[in-house]
């Protein structure tokens, strides 16, 4: 079966994100999200087409020719962010010191939201469950 | 004389003043998936 890699893609308002067909049969991606809407058309194999996202939002996007594939881009309005790894763990370093207010998006969970203090230097150690 | 040895160990300090940040470090844990649940409808919402 075919699917979207990565499923999740975090970037800053304003980027660029290329979308790849690394596979061997047609693909026609789109969105209908509030933030970004789009339509790259049939897609042939190997074929790439770069989409801008400049709205911070969730953008769900799905394939028109293979209903069961879904990816989600997650736009913000911000460089301060990261995407765990397959094991959770997640790093933001360099952030001048305040307090926060982190947001965490998951396709399958949703979001959770989680204040932080951030000091002058050091590390602050959080764990985050859905 | 002495002033102007004396600038570049103040331009070095005030530099690491600003340098100074935290680091967050997290884990983030979630329920194994079961059922396709993600993200609002699929296809199109004409």
């Amino acid at each position: 079966m075919a699917s979207s890699v990565p499923r999740v893609t975090a970037v800053d308002a304003g980027s660029a994100v290329r979308f790849t067909n690394r596979d061997d049969v047609y693909h026609q991606v789109f969105s209908v999200s509030p933030a970004k809407r789009f339509d790259l058309g049939k897609s042939a194999p190997h074929q790439a087409s770069v989409v801008t996202f400049d709205q911070p939002g969730v953008i769900d996007v799905y394939d028109e020719l293979h209903p069961e594939m879904a990816a989600y881009v997650v736009v913000v309005p911000h460089r301060l962010f990261a995407r765990p790894s397959r094991a959770g763990d997640f790093v933001l370093p360099d952030l001048p010191f305040g307090t926060y207010l982190l947001h965490v998006w998951h396709p399958a969970h949703g979001e959770l939201r989680r204040p932080i203090e951030v000091p002058r230097s050091g590390v602050v150690a959080i764990a985050l469950s859905y | 004389m002495k002033a102007n040895t004396a600038l570049p160990f103040l331009a070095l300090a005030l530099w690491a003043m600003e340098a100074r940040a935290g680091t967050i470090r997290g884990h983030l844990s979630a329920p194994p998936r079961t059922t396709q649940t993600a993200g609002g409808t699929r296809g199109r919402e004409r």
